[in-house]
């Protein structure tokens, strides 16, 4: 069923997503475009924009999207639920039995390997989305602009509304 | 984010110390899934139980549901988003977005990968990932193995020691 495929999806998403928002684009990725086919990739890209442009974590932004464009309001509800459901869980177990279980040595080990794997799913994610995304010299431009404004630390609102009106004067005439 | 959310609860509120708020802080990034939610969770707990860590997860992920609902409405509804001048401003942020991810690989990486060791588990990961196409679960789980095998002598983190990290 449509509605619990999209609940395992998203829960799986919320289980396995360590490190925030950018390095859980590859496990969203896995389970929306590759697995399901419920986006394109340049469909995901465009949510990514729209959930860095207005408040709010990309995990959630992208449950509420996936799941509205997948089963309309029910959808919306069970996808958002379902990626904050594994973590609630645990931490509502957590906060009550074992409130400092995390500062224990074995677990921050392996909290720094998780760290470090953060790294390399966001590299992932950069690398997957820019051969969809660079079709033309053009696009590379306003990668190259975006990449400076990036390091000089624009923030995304502007960065993201000035490469969209980049696109426009290259893109729609 | 954090900034917004120790402004709120320490600052303005005051219902939390600033010793309280890293603890809470460290035990919701210790979680797999979204931070803000998972500080809510933990923070709401900590201060009224059980109805607290559900109100305030309803805080924190409300508002970004209901804007993304409408957004997603009005895509799905009108055609602005597929109109000629909706679909060039999409085309020109698509690698605005590569570039954001490009920077925040650079900026987790200096942070993250202070040594050989941490350079080599996200350079076997990358790979793993990136070439052999290994489902992202395996390589996660792998990499938290891999941070217990390397780093056995780590010692039990305490106040005192996040106090000197500041």
């Amino acid at each position: 069923m449509l509605l619990e495929s999209l609940f395992w999806a998203f829960f799986r998403i919320g289980a396995f997503g360590f490190g925030g928002g950018y390095a859980m684009l590859p496990l969203i990725e896995r389970e929306v475009v590759t697995n399901h086919h419920w986006l394109t990739k340049s469909e995901m890209v465009d949510i990514i924009a729209i959930s860095q442009m207005t408040p709010g974590p990309i995990a959630i932004n992208a449950a509420t999207f996936v799941g509205y464009r997948v089963a309309d309001f029910p959808g919306a509800v069970t996808a958002t639920l379902a990626v904050i459901t594994p973590a609630t869980v645990c931490l509502l177990v957590v906060a009550r039995f074992f409130g400092s279980l995390y500062r224990w040595g074995p677990c921050q080990a392996a909290l720094q390997g998780l760290r470090a794997v953060v790294v390399a799913l966001i590299a992932l994610a950069a690398f997957s989305l820019a051969l969809t995304v660079l079709e033309s010299p053009q696009e590379l431009l306003i990668l190259g602009v975006a990449l400076g404004a990036a390091f000089l630390r624009v923030h995304p609102v502007p960065l993201l509304l000035l490469a969209g009106f980049l696109g426009i004067l290259f893109f729609a005439f | 984010m954090i900034p917004l959310i120790r402004e709120e609860l320490l600052l303005r509120k005051k219902w939390v110390s600033e010793e309280e708020f890293l603890d809470l802080l460290a035990l919701a990034q210790s979680f797999p899934g979204v931070m803000a939610v998972n500080f809510a969770v933990v923070a709401g707990y900590r201060l009224a139980g059980l109805p607290g860590a559900f109100l305030a997860i309803g805080g924190a992920a409300l508002p970004s549901f209901l804007i993304i609902l409408v957004i997603a409405s009005l895509f799905t509804f009108t055609s602005w988003a597929q109109s000629p001048w909706g679909k060039a401003f999409f085309r020109g942020a698509r690698p605005a977005v590569v570039a954001l991810l490009l920077a925040a690989t650079y900026q987790t990486g200096r942070g993250a990968l202070k040594e050989y060791k941490a350079g080599l588990i996200c350079g076997g990961a990358f790979f793993l990932l990136y070439f052999l196409h290994l489902h992202p679960i395996f390589v996660i789980i792998g990499a938290a193995l891999c941070g217990l095998a390397v780093y056995p002598g780590l010692k039990t983190k305490s106040f005192q020691a996040e106090d000197e990290d500041q």
